[in-house]
């Protein structure tokens, strides 16, 4: 909608479609070989109606009735054959786009679906791709007829009566010219129109989404009869941009029609006057319907192309790497996946070196991340420097905003450091990440424990099961690990989810540095307390970063990283970081409210 | 399978109250389009049969010139100028009409929705249902404009062109009758027959992609740490390989149905064209319809060149047809909402049907148990605003007990913090308290009434603070006075003000009168809640039910909009579900909930001393030193 003066319907995207040369040329050659049909079909037509009207019997007609019919069928034909390659092509194109689209979120990762909103890229994989197929299978084809057959017609018609040719060439610049001068007030209308429906559409599912609160106000019933009345308020609204935004519409029509009458009374008096015969006059008259009916076609789900073309523009975008709105500050190195945008060198083997068990370490050097919006840069990390090796709790603090979860995001990958560097010992493979809120997917518990190591064995599921404390939530499920999870099947709580995303990772052994985004802010006192007494013995021989406010957390960390306002402002143990009694430690304990002597 | 889609359209026709009853409202309106519509067609066939006859008129050269072909050529300018204005018409009719019915189907769903208990409790993804009836409600503002409006004008146009002919000739008459009965009935009928299994199955199948895109993009974290990159891409690309093999059938079906359509098309052109050309030309005396004008051959091309425009009101009726698979689908869901007119099938408002399925738990039937003992303890002259659970159990119907057994006393004035892990039965204390239900077992009473019985009344004694406070898309004034509808702009301010937002209205654009969620006006989470709070300081009620309502704070935040809280309504029994211990020395009671019973109970200095459970509680939640 915002783009339509900038492109037009057509899209210089869809050239960079697999097969979209051929599919355009052979779009081309189908509207010329329909515009000749047309031509032969009223040719026919006429001449047989001539001759009836000239008193000739049945079998007199049958050569031109032969033409006509042959024509028309021939016509229908180049209709099926044109829809079926364009329904080959749209639908290979659709795929392709698909397939990127799909490579690209694996690729990019959650920043990339955070940045898009997960719903929103998940339609655009589905229907937004199925309206881009719309689009290149419907609107495609009608586009070449709008450019192709009038101008055919037009040539034809002249031919035949240079006066209805005249009338038709005024009429057709008419209707550009009107929908130009039209153009602005129409698409401001429409544009109106549309925002109308939409508000009102908002207005119903906002008092919808409110009803809730509207009970507990006991306010639910007065406010039926204004659901009404805001409704009937905005009928009579929409009906009066209804009434400019169909004008176009109107005047379209009017002009169509208009042609037709112009040219028949033209016709009746030159025929009159001898200047023309009956079966070019007649061939003219069958032919003028046929010159407005491709503009008539394209405008009438012009809107729906519209959407269709929108959702290219956008998926376009989606797919090139550059056009990212908030991360990567290093184009060099997007779009080569998460997990290609921090280092990793593994150390060199020593001699006696056990190549199972390489040492763990994580380099942070002057690590700075800027988030970029159409609104201004944030730094939300600044200089970030840190040496960890070896297996040991180290937790991220401080205050919501001083950039915890992005130091987090760093680490896994997910965005690159805008300047700086984060280097692991190890492979992706050895990492877990597991944010906030861990995701369970739509399958069986066996599937979702086993989302590392697929051919883990029922054993080391349940195993790793027991080990995260779901032994007994297990057993007392009828359908044990087969039981489906997700939106469709069992509901979890926090805790038992995170407890799942614990199991996840201990099912890969492989897995030794858990990266924990806030693990149990949002559980339950109770919960919380039960699931750290069960996290910390798994987190032995682990190198785990937990990114968290719950400063309890701090008394079993080996190693603190306090942040603030995007920046490190004191590393060390909780007794080193303490021990200063002006501590920022101390002072964020204090605003977080957990100390309160 | 044609058994089991008709037997499927019976079924919703049957249980259908929201498409049925809309065609008797407005009649007048209704009625007005489709006149419209159908005269609109006969102009336009009109404008090309006179056209038609006008141009063989004139080859013959009448004498009089102009004069002869007067009606003709008057006629065309009517035509070729009426068409579109009555066009135009017809489409304003038609859109007015179905805006009065969609207002008409709003409040209906409203209403239902009103009165639905359980609807938001079973509601998991409440959100995306409320999406779908939006949707739904779209559908069938186009199934009137484009499957209803347009078959009937197609029905129509049919009979009187059939009555038309049969004017000439009865046998002709008959044929086109049949001819074109295959064009408006056969090949709608055949599209849906044909392709509605295909179609109902890409549609499962896109929504089933549509859910499995969504599962893996939100756990795209988890996917990229796999890297399993090829499960993930056929796990996403299998269904949708389906989907399209299922389109291209359908694609491929409706290409051939157009391509038959047409050829049926041009067998009737050229019967008109045979039989037109049998009954006037070659015989000069055959009675020509309009006088002695001309000759009867010139009705030839009128006859012939006035059906073609009848193809644009057949051809679209099958594609017309087919999209009533996806209108039927919304009726059914629908039809699955509770009723608001027939009084006894609201009873019952889990249906056969999506919102059903959708269903987590059974309503539970009001007792009318607890009533009983209701006066005697009216007699005992309570306290004032004294809420009180004695010995309260309550199982939703079938289902195992959700709270055993739980006594808590709620003194005027006083603050209790409860606690418990999820599933322990809290929300369902609260909507004991709110009286949304009534105990299994016990009771619970406020000023010695039990609460299920205040109904209407409970907004005046008990108001809530939910983690999710609506703010509604109008002006900030008309959010607050929901707490309170004659509320004074004087009493809005001081009640912003005493919720700490004094500050935020000479901010906005319109002060009071700021529409929220438009432009300038995104308040923060710790805002949005403190208008809420101020919309219950307006509501004054004796009980404040505080239900998680900084969950999703961060913890500075939290603590300073607690302190407001405690502070502003200082003196109301205020209730707190809360899931840590921020606060809670503010408490005078705190009770935690597990598996539906009461696990702990006291005041909190009281147990930090006595009880090792709440002290470590305690000790985890102050975090350091301690």
């Amino acid at each position: 909608m915002l783009e339509a003066e900038s492109v037009g319907p057509f899209d210089k995207n869809i050239l960079q479609l697999p097969g979209a040369k051929r599919a355009l040329v052979a779009l081309m050659v189908c509207s010329l070989l329909t515009a000749a049909l047309i031509a032969g079909q009223a040719l026919g037509l006429a001449r047989a109606l001539t001759l009836l009207w000239n008193g000739a019997g049945v079998s007199a007609i049958v050569t031109p009735l032969l033409v006509f019919v042959a024509c028309y069928v021939g016509r229908q034909l180049v209709a099926l054959m044109r829809s079926r390659l364009m329904d080959t092509f749209s639908r290979r194109a659709s795929s392709t786009l698909r397939e990127q689209l799909l490579e690209r979120s694996f690729e990019a990762g959650p920043t990339f679906a955070h940045e898009h909103g997960s719903a929103a890229l998940a339609s655009s994989v589905v229907d937004g791709i199925d309206k881009v197929r719309n689009y290149l299978d419907l609107t495609l084809p009608k586009l070449a007829d709008l450019i192709l057959i009038p101008l055919l017609l037009v040539v034809l018609i002249f031919v035949l009566d240079w006066v209805s040719g005249i009338i038709c060439l005024i009429m057709l610049p008419a209707i550009v010219l009107f929908m130009i001068i039209l153009g602005s007030n129409a698409k401001e209308a429409a544009a109106k129109r549309h925002a109308q429906f939409n508000r009102m559409k908002n207005h119903f599912m906002d008092t919808l989404r409110g009803l809730p609160t509207l009970k507990v106000l006991g306010r639910s019933q007065a406010y039926g009869d204004r659901v009404f009345k805001v409704s009937e308020r905005f009928r009579e609204l929409s009906l009066e941009t209804i009434r400019t935004a169909t004008l176009s519409s109107l005047f379209m029509d009017l002009f169509r029609t208009f042609a037709l009458a112009a040219v028949a009374i033209m016709l009746g008096f030159r025929l009159m006057s001898g200047d023309i015969a009956l079966q070019p006059a007649l061939a003219v008259l069958i032919l003028v319907p046929e010159y407005f009916v491709p503009i008539r076609r394209f405008s009438m789900d012009f809107h729906a192309s519209l959407d269709g073309r929108n959702n290219l523009a956008s998926i376009t975008k989606m797919l090139d790497p550059q056009a990212g709105l908030s991360e990567e500050a290093d184009p060099a190195l997007s779009g080569r996946g998460p997990l290609t945008r921090i280092s990793f060198e593994p150390p060199p083997l020593r001699a006696d070196g056990d190549p199972a068990s390489p040492p763990l370490r994580c380099t942070a050097t002057d690590a700075s991340l800027e988030y970029r919006s159409a609104t201004g840069t944030r730094q939300a990390l600044t200089g970030v420097s840190f040496d960890v090796a070896g297996p040991q709790l180290v937790a991220i603090v401080g205050a919501s905003g001083a950039g915890k979860t992005s130091l987090l995001q760093l680490l896994a990958g997910f965005t690159a450091p805008s300047s700086g560097e984060i280097s692991w010992s190890v492979g992706p493979e050895r990492i877990c990440y597991i944010p906030q809120r861990p995701h369970i997917f739509n399958a069986s518990l066996r599937e979702n424990i086993a989302f590392y190591a697929p051919d883990a064995s029922d054993e080391q599921v349940l195993d790793a099961a027991e080990r995260a404390g779901l032994g007994a939530l297990i057993r007392q499920l009828p359908q044990g690990l087969d039981t489906l999870c997700g939106e469709g099947g069992r509901g979890f709580s926090g805790g038992e989810a995170h407890r799942i995303a614990l199991a996840r990772a201990l099912v890969d052994e492989r897995r030794c540095i858990w990266l924990l985004d806030e693990p149990t802010a949002h559980l339950d006192i109770q919960t919380e307390l039960e699931l750290k007494q069960q996290m910390l013995p798994l987190m032995e021989g682990r190198l785990v970063f937990i990114a968290t406010h719950r400063l309890h957390w701090l008394r079993d960390a080996d190693l603190i990283l306090l942040l603030e306002g995007g920046e490190l402002v004191q590393s060390g143990s909780l007794e080193a970081i303490t021990a200063t009694p002006d501590s920022p430690l101390l002072h964020l304990a204090a605003q977080l409210g957990g100390e309160r002597a | 399978m044609s058994e089991r889609v008709f037997a499927r359209w019976r079924r919703i026709w049957a249980a259908d109250s929201w498409v049925k009853p809309f065609f008797s409202t407005y009649r007048k309106a209704l009625l007005a389009s489709l006149g419209l519509g159908i005269l609109a067609m006969i102009f336009a066939a009109g404008l090309m049969a006179v056209s038609g006859y006008l141009i063989s008129a004139a080859a013959e050269r009448p004498e009089h010139g102009v004069f002869d072909l007067f009606v003709p050529l008057a006629i065309v300018q009517i035509f070729g100028l009426g068409k579109p204005f009555l066009s135009y018409q017809e489409r304003l009719k038609s859109h007015d009409w179905v805006l009065h019915m969609t207002s008409q189907l709003r409040l209906k769903v409203y209403r239902s929705l009103d009165k639905d208990d359980g609807f938001w409790s079973r509601m998991r993804k409440a959100g995306d249902t409320l999406g779908l009836l939006a949707m739904d409600m779209d559908y069938l503002q186009d199934l009137y404009l484009r499957v209803v409006f347009p078959s009937i004008v197609a029905w129509v146009i049919w009979l009187l062109l059939s009555l038309l002919l049969g004017f000439f000739s009865l046998p002709f008459a008959l044929f086109m009758l049949l001819g074109s009965f295959v064009l408006v009935f056969v090949m709608p009928l055949v599209a849906v027959l044909v392709n509605s299994a295909r179609q109902l199955r890409a549609k499962q199948l896109a929504s089933q992609a549509y859910d499995t895109a969504l599962d893996d993009i939100s756990g795209l974290a988890d996917w990229t740490f796999s890297q399993r990159h090829d499960d993930f891409m056929q796990r996403n690309l299998a269904p949708m390989r389906e989907i399209d093999a299922c389109n291209a059938a359908i694609a491929a079906s409706n290409r051939r149905r157009d391509f038959v359509g047409q050829l049926i098309f041009l067998l009737l052109v050229a019967a008109v064209l045979f039989w037109a050309a049998a009954h006037f030309g070659q015989m000069p005396q055959a009675a020509a319809p309009s006088g002695d004008l001309s000759r009867p051959s010139d009705w030839i091309a009128a006859f012939v060149l006035g059906f073609f425009p009848l193809l644009d009101a057949f051809a679209p009726l099958p594609a017309a047809a087919i999209q009533t698979n996806a209108y039927l689908d919304s009726v059914e869901r629908m039809n699955a909402l509770p009723q608001v007119d027939g009084g006894d099938r609201g009873a019952s408002p889990l249906g056969a049907g999506a919102l059903a399925r959708i269903s987590l738990e059974p309503l539970p039937l009001r007792g009318t148990a607890a009533a009983t003992t209701c006066e005697d303890t009216a007699g005992t002259s309570p306290e004032r605003d004294s809420l009180c659970v004695e010995h309260a159990s309550f199982a939703y119907a079938g289902g195992d007990p959700v709270l055993q057994d739980v006594s808590i006393d709620f003194a005027p004035g006083s603050r209790t913090a409860i606690l418990g892990p999820s599933g322990a039965g809290k929300s369902t204390l609260l909507r004991l308290l709110r009286g949304d239900y009534s105990p299994t077992a016990g009771s619970v009473t406020l000023d010695g009434v039990p609460t299920s019985q205040l109904g209407d009344a409970t907004p005046r004694h008990i108001a809530v603070m939910q983690q999710h406070n609506h703010l509604f898309n109008q002006s900030l004034l008309a959010n607050l006075r929901l707490g309170k509808p004659d509320a004074t702009e004087q009493e809005a301010t001081a009640a912003l003000e005493a919720a700490g937002l004094g500050a935020l209205i000479p901010k906005l654009p319109a002060g009071l009168k700021t529409v929220l969620g438009e432009e300038g006006t995104n308040f923060s989470g710790g805002e949005g809640q403190r208008i809420a709070l101020a919309r219950i300081l307006l509501q004054d009620t004796p009980v404040v039910i505080l239900d998680e309502p900084f969950a999703s704070l961060d913890p500075s935040t939290e603590r300073e909009l607690l302190d407001t809280v405690l502070r502003v309504l200082a003196g109301k029994t205020i209730i707190m579900v809360t899931h840590h211990l921020m606060g809670i020395e503010q408490m005078d009671q705190v009770i935690f909930l597990d598996n539906g019973r009461i696990t702990m109970q006291g005041a909190p200095d009281q147990l930090a001393t006595s009880n090792a459970q709440f002290r470590e509680l305690l000790s985890l939640d102050r975090g350091l030193l301690l």
